[in-house]
């Protein structure tokens, strides 16, 4: 007790030190936040989704599959994602790519897709679990109103039959190599 | 002509037959002295004759007297040369030389009694005389007959080369064990009075007396050889360094040794690397302890603090030892538990602490420890005039403020976190199993790491410790208040700063719960409404016990206990004769306890002989109202029990294991692991093990091996396979 009284200056630089910290305790809670995202997403356990880092050093980096749901054009097909989180996470979105050839209206052929809630729409309610099933869900229910491949939007309503040909013919599972770029 | 047949006839042979055959050593002396003799006489007969026939030549031929006399003298002289030539042709040269040198080398010996005990380094003692009276004979014989000279001379060269290796490892210059002083004063001393007095000797007699050349040495000469034995000393010094070491400090003196053979960089790295052979051959092995290896490393670093302050040499050394160390699972278990076991009673005397712990570690944490308030900068200090550079072998990392104590060495074996975790595991179970002491000895301990660690670290261990001591408070308090029967006393533990407790649940006897509830009411009063949670596996119970014929009274562990208690005739029972029998299924069903638990705890009660297993039906235990003489018969049985509950006890302690821990969460590991491999594909385990160690909460506690069970688990399931080298994938279909 004494000592607080005696060099009140000590405490002085802490405090000072305090804000530029800031941004590396933010990284912590992003840290945090995705380790039990994590952990969440291991013991819901939701079939047909899962995901995992891919970085043993860092947890900004994920990998997801998805199965394509049952009664669309994707079923029985797999597909790999990649997740980037950005530090400022869950604040801003993670970047999510298709790593898997996937033919779909809202999906182009680097596999950048095209969905709001990883756009504008985005908030820190969203996480991994939601992301991946909406995911899924747009694999069924394209949004064919803005679509980044107007051939697939087109005939998703003209060609179904057509259309499967094309999924099926884009569709090409990864290979081990390929996952670890 | 005539005298070179006749020797070439007689002579030679017997010359050459006396060094045909490689010579003993013990008649080299002989032999020498032989060839001496007969060149000797050889010599005298054939001048004689020489003379006399060459003095009638030259006198009809010579006109003055003097002339006779100077032509004579010229003809004797080359004929003498000739004849010695002739002499040392007829001996084969190298056995010649080797025997010479044997000669020297022995009387050498004999003259500093090598192989004697009385230290003497005087050659001029009486007892010595007649063996330097015999080699100034032999030697002034040879050097007569022609056979001194360069020949001669290098032959002693050899001879005292010899002799000073000898003399290194002779008794006179063995460790000094019992004045721990180093004997290289010692060395200097011999190499001045005996050793040069002895070159000198040998010098004076094989050189040629007509040349007027003065012996003479001076310091010069003895300083390099009093160089040259210290580096032999050093030598074999440094190849027995681990001995040294082991035997640290009465071996103190050979380090002193060493100190002074030390001064080249050669022979620092000679040091190094002859002393890290040793470290691998004989100490850095499976089969020795790490206790052993910890004790070790400890005389190390007081053994090279001694030989080299600045720390250079030692940090070379330690280097496989810490990298050895890190390597082994229990180094830093022992480095903590040494640090906090009682090495002393009350008044000081040393007790045995048994297995784990390293004494020295202990001991030394008895010392005070110095200040280390010296971390700014020494090269800054422009007024130090004790200032040096840094050595010049020194490692680029190297920093010559290295704090001092052996204590911190071992605490950089390790990150401070990891030290600290295992600190706060074992002070966790230290401070739950010594509820009685004032906890003094642990607050110093506290404190003591503190200074070393860093104070922000320390902070779990400091609420653990303060959980114990106001738990104290806490208990006279609500006992005074609110007396319960039986009384309880409890450890009032944050849960967030201890390590993982066993939390194994089972029925607690109805009035144990109803004392909790009374404590735990009183506590609620008492700090706020905050709520208490129970850990009854981490109890100790004092129970006593009526028997028909006995009382018995025991202190054992709550589940013991509800065991016993579960044995308590209820009053639906009927009575019957004989003790009251329950079957371990019952027990359980009852109690809600693990198997494992009440196994254990029934082995303690055979062990108390308070019950015995039921004669006639399996996996069933009557309590023994009577000691009967049957029931003491089974005396082996009961001791064999005892030694059962002793082991078997399930984690034995409060704190959980490594090994528990990942026993209770195998199932989320396998959850991971199988995640990891969707996403990821085929991973190597070293792989695995990394990615778990980082996504896991609270990382992963098991190293490969660990994980190689697990995925052990889960090949068998069917869930993953091993796609050959260690590498794992999600099995397909």
């Amino acid at each position: 007790m004494d000592s607080y009284a005696e060099n009140p200056p000590s405490t002085m630089p802490d405090a000072k030190v305090s804000p530029p910290t800031r941004s590396s305790g933010s990284t912590q809670n992003t840290t945090k936040r995705l380790q039990t995202e994590l952990m969440n997403l291991m013991l819901s356990n939701t079939p047909g989704i899962s995901a995992f880092p891919s970085d043993a050093t860092s947890l900004l980096h994920w990998t997801a599959t998805i199965d394509g749901p049952a009664d669309t054009p994707y079923a029985n097909l797999t597909f790999k994602l990649t997740f980037e989180f950005p530090s400022s996470y869950p604040l801003q979105a993670p970047t999510v790519l298709f790593k898997t050839p996937i033919y779909h209206p809202n999906i182009d052929f680097s596999g950048r897709i095209c969905l709001d809630i990883l756009k504008e729409k985005w908030s820190a309610i969203y996480n991994v679990q939601s992301v991946l099933l909406s995911l899924q869900s747009l694999l069924g229910e394209p949004n064919n109103a803005s679509p980044l491949n107007g051939k697939a939007a087109e005939l998703w309503d003209s060609d179904p039959e057509e259309f499967q040909r094309q999924v099926l013919a884009r569709h090409r599972d990864l290979t081990d190599e390929e996952m670890e770029i | 002509m005539k005298i070179r047949s006749h020797f070439t006839i007689t002579l030679q042979p017997k010359v050459q037959s006396m060094l045909a055959t490689s010579i003993e050593c013990k008649r080299a002396w002989e032999v020498l002295e032989n060839i001496a003799q007969s060149y000797g006489r050889a010599r005298t007969s054939y001048t004689q004759s020489f003379t006399d026939g060459l003095t009638q030549m030259i006198k009809q031929e010579a006109r003055t007297e003097t002339d006779v006399q100077n032509m004579a003298k010229d003809a004797v002289r080359r004929f003498q040369r000739e004849l010695e030539s002739l002499f040392v042709q007829a001996i084969p040269a190298k056995r010649f030389s080797k025997t010479l040198s044997y000669v020297l080398f022995d009387a050498g010996c004999k003259l500093f009694r090598l192989h004697m005990n009385a230290p003497n380094f005087s050659i001029h003692s009486t007892e010595t005389g007649d063996v330097k009276r015999r080699l100034v004979q032999l030697l002034k014989g040879l050097q007569m007959v022609g056979l001194g000279g360069d020949a001669a001379h290098r032959s002693f060269a050899h001879a005292m080369d010899k002799l000073l290796s000898e003399f290194v490892v002779s008794h006179y210059m063995k460790v000094d064990w019992y004045g721990k002083l180093s004997v290289t004063a010692k060395l200097k001393e011999w190499i001045k009075d005996g050793f040069g007095q002895l070159v000198l000797l040998v010098m004076e007699c094989l050189t040629d007396s007509t040349t007027t050349v003065k012996l003479t040495f001076g310091m010069a000469e003895i300083t390099s050889w009093q160089k040259m034995a210290i580096e032999r000393l050093g030598r074999a010094r440094a190849d027995n360094l681990f001995d040294y070491i082991v035997n640290w400090d009465q071996s103190i003196g050979a380090i002193l040794d060493l100190k002074e053979y030390l001064t080249t960089n050669s022979e620092r790295a000679h040091l190094v690397v002859s002393f890290t052979g040793q470290l691998y051959r004989r100490l850095l092995r499976p089969g020795t302890t790490t206790t052993h290896i910890l004790d070790i490393y400890i005389y190390v670093i007081r053994a090279f603090k001694e030989l080299d302050p600045k720390g250079v040499l030692l940090e070379r050394v330690a280097l496989p030892i810490r990298r050895y160390l890190k390597d082994r699972t229990d180094t830093a278990k022992i480095i903590v538990s040494s640090l906090l076991a009682d090495i002393q009673d009350e008044d000081g005397n040393h007790v045995d602490p048994g297995g784990d712990i390293s004494i020295e570690i202990a001991t030394e944490m008895l010392k005070p420890i110095s200040s280390t308030a010296n971390d700014h900068d020494d090269d800054l200090n422009w007024g130090d005039l004790n200032w040096t550079p840094e050595p010049v072998d020194a490692s680029a990392e190297y920093k010559s403020s290295r704090a001092n104590d052996v204590i911190s060495y071992l605490l950089t074996l390790f990150d401070p976190g990891d030290f600290i975790t295992e600190l706060k595991n074992i002070l966790g179970e230290h401070l739950l199993t010594n509820s009685d002491s004032s906890f003094d000895k642990e607050i110093r301990l506290l404190e003591l790491f503190k200074l070393r660690l860093g104070d922000s670290q320390m902070q779990a261990c400091d609420v653990m410790l303060r959980d114990v001591v106001d738990s104290k408070r806490l208990n006279t308090t609500i006992s005074s208040s609110r007396p319960t029967k039986p009384p309880i006393r409890a450890h009032v533990l944050s849960s967030f700063f201890w390590p993982p407790l066993r939390d194994d649940t089972f029925t607690i006897p109805a009035t144990v719960a109803e004392a909790q509830a009374i404590y735990a009411a009183g506590f609620e009063a008492i700090k706020d409404m905050r709520k208490l949670h129970w850990l009854p596996a981490l109890g100790k119970v004092t129970v006593e016990l009526e028997l028909q014929d006995r009382e018995v009274s025991v202190d054992c562990t709550t589940w013991q206990a509800s065991v016993i208690h579960a044995f308590q005739r209820s009053s639906s029972e009927p009575q019957r004769v004989g003790g009251v029998a329950r079957s371990v299924q019952q027990l359980e069903d009852h109690l809600a306890m693990d198997e494992a638990l009440v196994r254990n705890a029934l082995a303690f009660w055979v062990g108390e002989r308070v019950l015995a297993p039921h004669p006639d039906t399996p996996d069933t235990y009557v309590v023994l109202e009577r000691l009967t003489s049957a029931a003491r018969t089974t005396r082996a049985e009961v001791e064999a029990a005892k030694e059962e509950a002793a082991m078997e006890a399930p984690g034995g302690g409060g704190v959980v294991t490594a090994n528990d821990l990942l026993d209770r969460n195998r199932s989320l590991y396998e959850t991971f692991v199988v995640g990891m491999l969707t996403n990821q594909g085929g991973m190597t385990r070293a792989r695995i093990l990394m990615m778990l160690k980082m996504a896991v909460p609270g990382g992963f506690p098991g190293g490969a091996e660990d994980v190689g069970t697990v995925l052990e688990g889960l090949r068998e399931a069917g869930k993953v396979d091993s796609t050959g080298a260690d590498v794992w994938a999600v099995k397909k279909g």
